[in-house]
């Protein structure tokens, strides 16, 4: 494979392939905490893709001078540092945001998914690579956030985006943005995913079997 | 005293760590295959959570805010919980060789264990004192450690159930914690005295 | 020494990632927390002026307000000044939530609630965090400052908001504790701010008697004891009230308790945070009665202390704090009063 369709493959196949949430079950604690409402869950999945980038970053570019004994607190350290820039920045620029999403900020250094990329990529593979493996699993992680919490806004609370769509009659599930709705939901869209997945893995068999 | 039974009651059920805070769920999810795997995690998240509970606010009430750094926070507590663990899986396979037959293989998993680092945020942000801190802390790993082996349990099961095909495995888990979830909400509005008849 | 893997290499490569990353933060720090700071103003300047439109000036006049500590929740208290005049007040209080405390803001011009703010809640979403609703917190504009704010439920004016009771209840304390503060401020003959409280408890204690011409003394130097009412002065067995106040379940109590010759009467709550269903139980005449009658030479206790007082079973915390209120009160009574000692 020639290096821009690597670049491309280390990209894409976060999204879906190995998406973190769907696939690789990483980092569901922010998963579930905070998709209560779709732009909680746009904005974690962006403050996330802006630490992962930039540890995937860092963490390439060191990789050759970190001694291999102690990586991981170093690893740890520079994503608890991109953390708190995230915090900070958010504090100042978007309060409501961070209110909103608490505590899950600062927690977003235990995310594994983080020190998994660090640790399973970064550490192996050269800056752009690592960038566009940072990026892939970011938008990938992003858009798992993103669905999963519009999902549960619209039922349970009758909007997207804080818009209305559901008209005056929907009576919305207040179950669904309680904590019992984030694990159904969660559930639920993987079991999807993979209903979807067979259909297509069941499709290319027969495609192959009967040319 | 009232105060610590109630702190203690609210982290383990009304609060619970899993199935209301959402932190910890890579080894809820992970590492409830079998009873005995998460009776093994649920103890060691209970050491290390009230230990590293402990010295996280020791860290900040006496070091972090003092000297006007709390915004170094988030690292120290990071390289305190991690330095920590390490260090009881030494103690641990020097002094009790049992012991760390029973938790040693879960230690390294509990690093990036957010229920861990979760606390001891909670226990800073809700301005507990130190008696108070250890409260929360065992209460929430008491909290961890029964619907782990609840989950476990039901998971042996559903191993033997005929479960639709896409949902095999982590999706059928997912429900079932949503179920457990909403079975735990039961408890949200309790007077804990009240509950526990005093 | 410093050869590649050895243990000097490792502790100094570890400790130069901990500095660059200390220096990175500092930066972030220094650069972000004026910011910080300015938004939180910004947010609180924003809340002042939706509650007290017609203000665009505010004064921060909470240090000047001696008896602070009789408003609970009371965080600060702004005057609003439009074109040079004062056109009315803004106070922010932060009574105790379902989850946390709500911090709010409740404005008042021209004796009425103009309106109120919620300003940070983390009630639950869909549920509790409805109170940030127009439609629910509409209901307080327009509401005379005169009157004592209550749910619905507590045959007041504001209707709550289903399944989320805790919430609103929450909200309707802040704004009765902000228009108690407001009538303190605006209207000096009422100095006390629990007066109007008070008097509906003594008339119910005594109601042959004629509440409206007890004479009230505050009391300032006595632990617990905030005012005595006296129907004649010359003879308390007439009739004597104690305002006293105890720390309960969620909070101060505030009770009168009246006494006539060597009787205890009985007591009222005047204001508590006691959770609703469960410590408000010491509000039903179940309870209440176990006090009517008793001696007041005879100390007061529950029956876990060895005294006469069953305690409610669930609501211990509360009825131990009514029960010390009303210990404290009659103790008072024997001993200062009646000179019984």
């Amino acid at each position: 494979m020639n290096k821009v369709g690597r670049l491309y493959s280390d990209f894409a196949k976060g999204i879906l392939d190995e998406n973190p949430v769907t696939r690789m079950l990483l980092g569901l604690c922010p998963v579930l905490a905070v998709t209560t409402a779709a732009i909680n869950g746009l904005s974690m999945g962006m403050a996330t893709t802006f630490v992962l980038l930039m540890s995937n970053l860092l963490v390439s570019l060191i990789r050759n001078w970190i001694p291999h004994k102690i990586r991981i607190p170093c690893f740890i350290v520079i994503i608890a540092s991109f953390v708190t820039i995230v915090d900070y920045s958010m504090a100042a620029l978007v309060p409501p945001l961070h209110e909103a999403l608490g505590i899950f900020i600062p927690l977003i250094v235990v995310n594994c998914l983080i020190l998994g990329r660090a640790e399973a990529f970064a550490s192996r593979n050269p800056l752009p690579n690592s960038l566009a493996d940072g990026l892939g699993m970011g938008v990938g992680f992003t858009l798992a956030l993103t669905v999963l919490a519009g999902f549960r806004e619209i039922l349970g609370a009758g909007t997207l985006f804080d818009i209305p769509i559901m008209g005056t009659a929907f009576e919305p599930a207040i179950l669904m943005i309680l904590p019992p709705g984030a694990f159904l939901g969660l559930g639920l869209m993987i079991g999807l995913l993979n209903w979807l997945n067979e259909r297509k893995k069941h499709a290319m068999r027969e495609e192959a079997y009967y040319g | 005293m009232a105060e610590i039974i109630v702190i203690f009651v609210a982290a383990a059920l009304i609060n619970n760590v899993v199935l209301i805070r959402f932190l910890g769920i890579c080894p809820y999810l992970g590492v409830s295959q079998t009873i005995s795997a998460s009776v093994g995690m649920g103890f060691a998240v209970i050491f290390v959570m009230s230990i590293s509970s402990m010295v996280t606010w020791v860290l900040q009430h006496l070091f972090l805010e003092p000297f006007g750094i709390t915004f170094l926070q988030t690292v120290a507590f990071i390289l305190v919980i991690a330095t920590l663990v390490q260090f009881v899986e030494m103690v641990l396979l020097r002094y009790s060789r049992s012991l760390y037959r029973a938790l040693g293989v879960y230690l390294p998993l509990i690093t990036t264990n957010c229920a861990i680092m979760g606390i001891a945020l909670l226990n800073i942000t809700d301005g507990y004192t130190f008696v108070e801190t250890i409260a929360h802390a065992l209460g929430a790993g008491v909290g961890f450690l029964l619907v782990i082996v609840l989950f476990a349990g039901m998971r042996e099961r559903l191993e033997r159930a005929d479960v639709p095909k896409p949902l095999v495995g982590a999706p059928i888990a997912l429900v079932t914690a949503a179920i457990m979830s909403m079975a735990f909400m039961a408890f949200t509005g309790f007077d804990v005295l009240a509950l526990l008849g005093m | 020494m410093l050869k590649r893997g050895g243990i000097l290499h490792l502790g100094l490569f570890l400790m130069l990632v901990c500095l660059a990353s200390a220096a990175a933060l500092t930066l972030t720090y220094e650069l972000t927390s004026p910011l910080i700071e300015e938004q939180r103003l910004q947010a609180r300047a924003d809340a002042l002026r939706a509650v007290v439109p017609d203000a665009d000036d505010f004064e921060d006049i909470t240090d000047t307000i001696e008896n602070l500590d009789d408003f609970p929740d009371v965080d600060l208290v702004y005057e609003g000044y439009g074109g040079g005049d004062l056109v009315g007040y803004a106070i922010l209080v932060s009574p105790m939530g379902y989850e946390a405390k709500i911090e709010m803001a409740v404005g008042f011009t021209d004796g009425e609630i103009q309106g109120i703010r919620i300003m940070n809640q983390t009630e639950t979403p869909g549920l509790g965090a409805r109170i940030t609703e127009e439609d629910f917190r509409e209901q307080y504009a327009g509401l005379s400052a005169d009157e004592e704010i209550a749910l619905a439920r507590h045959n007041g004016q504001i209707d709550s908001l289903a399944g989320a009771t805790a919430s609103a209840e929450a909200v309707t304390r802040g704004v009765e504790r902000a228009r108690r503060l407001y009538q303190h401020l605006t209207d000096p003959e009422a100095a006390d701010a629990l007066g109007e409280a008070e008097e509906a408890a003594l008339a119910s204690l005594f109601p042959d008697l004629d509440v409206e011409n007890m004479v009230r003394e505050p009391v300032e130097d006595v632990e617990g004891l905030r005012a005595i009412h006296m129907i004649n002065p010359d003879d308390p067995g007439e009739g004597t009230g104690l305002t006293v106040s105890v720390s309960g379940y969620a909070g101060p109590v505030v009770m009168v308790v009246g006494f006539k010759g060597d009787e205890i009467v009985g007591y009222r709550l005047v204001d508590h945070s006691e959770s609703p269903g469960i410590g408000t139980r010491v509000e039903e005449d179940e309870f209440k009665d176990r006090f009517v009658g008793l001696s007041v030479t005879e100390s007061v206790a529950l029956t876990e202390d060895g005294g006469q007082i069953d305690a409610l079973s669930g609501a211990t915390v509360t009825s131990s704090a009514v029960t010390e209120g009303v210990e404290l009160a009659r103790d008072y009574y024997s001993e200062e009063i009646r000179g019984d000692g």
